[in-house]
């Protein structure tokens, strides 16, 4: 993974959470952009990508940045301005599962689901590229999995509470946690696809060798 | 000689001061609400909104059931779909069902709307009323042409004026409070000759009603953005909930479980970086 050490300040993604705020100081913003199901089903389908950037109150919108913040800056440090299309695509996985997953739902705004994705796509990013302290990303991984199962399938938030407007939807940190492990499989696949063929033969070839003897087929493929 | 003269003068003047006719035509909330001059009883329940909200659209049904109507029931029902493609617009309106007048009695009140309301399944309606008056008096002196016989064919000294208003009182049903109100109101004026005078009302009374609802169209939806707002930041004065399998606003809210798992996640990380950092600078040395 490459360290783009020479990037000071992470932009996208400090312009990804001034947008947020400014949507939250705009109410025009937030009318036009906020996940609208009968504005999508009139055609405004922008509202299925923008609606992760409108929040409802301070507290919301609070918790939210710093999720966001604190993910993004991270991989973006990391990774450099390539963490765009992660954001893309779970604001993007976020919207599609609200909209054809949660039919009840009128209105849906926050960026909790992106967060999520980021933070499932770092974890994973860290599971894979440290060696010593492999436990930490992998713990912390299994606990939110573990968590937004079980808030998915019960249906309810364990820590937040809702009134009778308002509710957290646990299925857009779901989608918004494959989101991010999607992205990392999209990422790791197309790494194995690019690599190059060197001297010491094809690294795809060995890549693939390694992975199924790790599964439990050791030594029955022959190299091409 | 001098009789002569005071017979011209005396049609003159009468002429001069010409004849005006009114004709008033309605439909009155009030009456139809209120029928007995019964003074409204105040009560000071919250309307609870179930959003998504099922409206129903009524006309006030005339006075007298044989009372002839300025609207046909297919006029009453096109404005009525006029006016629930306003509500259709929002997302906190599930459905929106015109309700034909006939399922209304003169006078019916409340407990006539309420029967409505459970046969069609509607917790607000919107009750659609109207008051159309037209004028007709005669230009003075174009009058005088009439007493040529060609002169009522073809001197338009008629002078017609229709004020039409239509007014949508929104009504929550189980607790009998009007949420808000908007009215239309157009005015038609124009002149024609006294044997057109039948057909020109009639047409001015179309025009008239056809003005008032488009009017009424961009009331109604101002008045609905500004009831949106008030139901949003006036808790004390309306309540909002969710109908049973309905999320009115879903939010994707982290906890501070969720940000604490992050923040370790986030702190394993950097010192990962760090580490990165001292090994490449050992190996750079």
């Amino acid at each position: 993974m490459q360290v783009h050490s020479k990037q000071r300040l992470p932009w996208l993604t400090l312009a990804v959470i001034g947008l947020a705020m400014v949507v939250s100081v705009v109410p025009v913003l937030s009318r036009w952009l906020v996940f609208d199901r009968a504005a999508i089903i009139g055609g405004q389908w922008w509202r299925l990508i923008t609606g992760n950037w409108v929040h409802f109150s301070a507290d919301h919108l609070l918790a939210d940045a710093v999720a966001v913040g604190m993910a993004g800056a991270l991989i973006e440090r990391r990774e450099g301005m390539r963490v765009f299309w992660l954001y893309a695509a779970a604001a993007a996985g976020v919207g599609l599962a609200v909209f054809f997953l949660a039919p009840t739902v009128v209105q849906y705004g926050g960026l909790s689901g992106v967060a999520c994705g980021a933070f499932g796509y770092l974890a994973l990013s860290e599971i894979k590229r440290s060696s010593v302290r492999r436990w930490t990303p992998a713990l912390v991984l299994v606990l939110l999995v573990a968590k937004v199962g079980w808030e998915y399938a019960t249906g309810r938030a364990l820590f937040v509470n809702t009134n009778d407007s308002m509710m957290v939807l646990p299925l857009a940190h779901a989608a918004g946690l494959l989101s991010g492990f999607g992205y990392w499989a999209v990422l790791i696949v197309r790494r194995w696809a690019d690599a190059p063929i060197t001297e010491k033969g094809d690294v795809r070839w060995e890549t693939t060798k390694r992975c199924v003897s790790q599964i439990g087929g050791a030594g029955t493929m022959p190299a091409p | 000689m001098k009789r002569i003269t005071l017979i011209t003068t005396g049609i003159v003047a009468a002429l001069a001061v010409g004849c005006a006719t009114q004709r008033v035509q309605r439909a009155s909330i009030v009456d139809f609400l209120y029928p007995n001059k019964e003074r409204p009883v105040e009560t000071a329940t919250i309307p609870t909104l179930s959003l998504p909200m099922d409206v129903g659209i009524v006309f006030v049904p005339e006075k007298t059931p044989y009372q002839e109507s300025a609207l046909t029931e297919k006029e009453k029902i096109a404005l009525m779909e006029r006016v629930g493609a306003q509500f259709k617009a929002y997302p906190f309106i599930r459905s929106v069902n015109p309700i034909p007048t006939q399922y209304l009695r003169p006078g019916g009140g409340f407990p006539n709307l309420e029967e409505v309301g459970t046969m069609f399944g509607v917790d607000v309606i919107v009750v659609l009323s109207y008051d159309q008056a037209q004028f007709t008096d005669q230009h003075q002196l174009a009058a005088l042409s009439y007493w040529t016989l060609v002169g009522a064919y073809v001197v338009p000294a008629e002078r017609n004026t229709t004020h039409t208003m239509i007014d949508a009182a929104v009504y929550h049903l189980p607790s009998h409070k009007m949420l808000f109100r908007a009215p239309g109101i157009s005015r038609v004026q124009r002149n024609s000759t006294p044997v057109d005078l039948v057909a020109a009302l009639r047409e001015d009374e179309h025009q008239g009603f056809t003005k008032a609802s488009d009017d009424l169209t961009i009331s109604l939806k101002q008045q609905l953005d500004v009831f949106r707002e008030k139901a949003r930041k006036a808790p004390d004065e309306y309540k909002v909930v969710a109908k049973t399998g309905y999320d009115l606003k879903a939010v994707g809210e982290l906890d501070g479980v969720t940000l604490m798992l992050l923040a370790v996640l986030a702190g394993a990380t950097c010192l990962g970086f760090r580490n990165q950092h001292s090994c490449g600078q050992q190996g750079g040395k």
